[in-house]
């Protein structure tokens, strides 16, 4: 009784293992109370891809990891890749790729049309962008990133 | 996502009786680097003043890799210290206070949550705050929803004599709400199963809308105060009237 929103994935009839009853994990999803917003807004801008590689950082990385006991994926973070991400543009023809740094931060990189890198680094309290074609690296307050992105990545 | 238009009174009770809340619970989930193994032990040695031995629930005996593995477990605590009026449950990612028998009221609520948090500062492993929650389950006999000023329709008219279990997720201010009503539940009261409805309401802030250990507490004052305006605004003002309603 001591779980606050619990998640309940339905599923379909071919994977229930006994009538009607228990089943296992399903092709179907059912967002967790709250949180449709953010999962339809990765599955349209990253894909199948960037959906399921945010499922796995946050699923298995939410402690210390790694042989240098990397730091657990930020929630703070993914705070701010949310909000940027529904504001940017990433272009058609790329393929967004998710990182988790060791500082647990989210890393959204792409490549541009001319094939030169676009990184930003999404921290707790600041984040970085990084453009490969104007040489360009700068590291500002979160509250400042969509003025800098606006400015930095026009549509 | 939308807000529900709940229709505000004037004054909402302090009190109603008999008293529906079967449990009450705050939680904030977190991340930390510290290993699982012994956070336990780091906890226990701040608490151990008015809470006994961690005692392991039922998911502890499942391998660490399973656990992981599945994210429904992602969130569920794996040991909890019993006191004489709340328990406190912790997980990897997890750690809630939830009164124990007969709901003891907000102010000893408050206090305890108080208490607790400065004893999860000393403890030392809470790293980054993921989710600050609020749940109340509240229970009455019989069918609620011909009480309550929401309730599902069908073709127009008012479902009724049928199981219901509907859930809701809505925002109110900076809250997500998540509200669950079901006419159709056994509920272990005193010892004794009864039958009839619940009226479940978690209200939680993202990572981005708290700091545990600066603005918690005024937070979770925050959420009760949402959790009395949702509850007492949904029931059907005929339906309060009986409940023999305490205002300050």
């Amino acid at each position: 009784m001591d779980i606050l929103a619990p998640t309940a994935p339905y599923t379909t009839s071919s994977h229930f293992l006994s009538g009607t009853g228990d089943s296992s994990p399903g092709r179907v999803r059912c967002f967790e109370p709250g949180e449709a917003a953010r999962e339809r807004l990765i599955l349209s801008k990253l894909g199948k891809s960037g959906w399921g590689r945010w499922q796995y950082f946050r699923q298995c990385f939410s402690g210390g990891w790694g042989e240098r006991r990397q730091k657990p994926l930020s929630p703070r973070s993914q705070e701010v890749f949310f909000s940027t991400l529904a504001t940017l543009d990433i272009p058609e023809q790329a393929t967004p790729s998710l990182f988790l740094t060791d500082d647990g931060h989210i890393e959204l990189a792409w490549r541009d049309a001319d094939g030169r890198a676009v990184q930003i680094e999404f921290g707790a309290a600041t984040s970085e962008l990084y453009l490969e074609s104007e040489g360009f690296e700068a590291t500002v307050p979160n509250r400042d990133l969509p003025d800098l992105l606006r400015e930095r990545l026009p549509a | 996502m939308a807000s529900l238009c709940i229709p505000e009174l004037s004054e909402v009770p302090t009190r109603i009786t008999p008293c529906p809340i079967l449990e009450a619970i705050l939680e904030v989930r977190f991340v930390t680097s510290t290993p699982w193994s012994v956070l336990p032990g780091l906890l226990f040695q701040q608490i151990r003043r008015k809470y006994g031995d961690p005692k392991d629930l039922p998911l502890v005996s499942l391998s660490e890799e399973i656990r992981r593995s599945e994210p429904h477990f992602t969130y569920l605590p794996l040991v909890s210290f019993e006191g004489p009026h709340f328990s406190i449950r912790l997980g990897p990612r997890v750690i809630s206070l939830s009164s124990r028998g007969a709901y003891p009221g907000w102010s000893a609520i408050h206090a305890e949550m108080s208490w607790l948090v400065e004893r999860i500062r000393n403890a030392g492993f809470f790293g980054e705050g993921e989710r600050l929650g609020m749940r109340y389950i509240d229970f009455f006999e019989g069918d609620l929803f011909p009480s309550l000023r929401i309730r599902p329709v069908c073709a127009d008219d008012g479902v009724e004599g049928v199981e219901i279990s509907m859930t809701l997720a809505f925002e109110r201010e900076d809250f997500q709400a998540r509200l669950i009503l079901n006419n159709s539940v056994a509920a272990d009261i005193g010892g004794q199963v009864r039958n009839g409805s619940i009226f479940d309401l978690d209200l939680s802030l993202g990572a981005g809308q708290f700091d545990f250990f600066d603005n918690g507490l005024g937070r979770f004052e925050s959420a009760h105060r949402h959790n009395k305006e949702i509850f007492f605004g949904l029931l059907q003002p005929e339906f309060l009237s009986t409940l023999s309603p305490e205002y300050d």
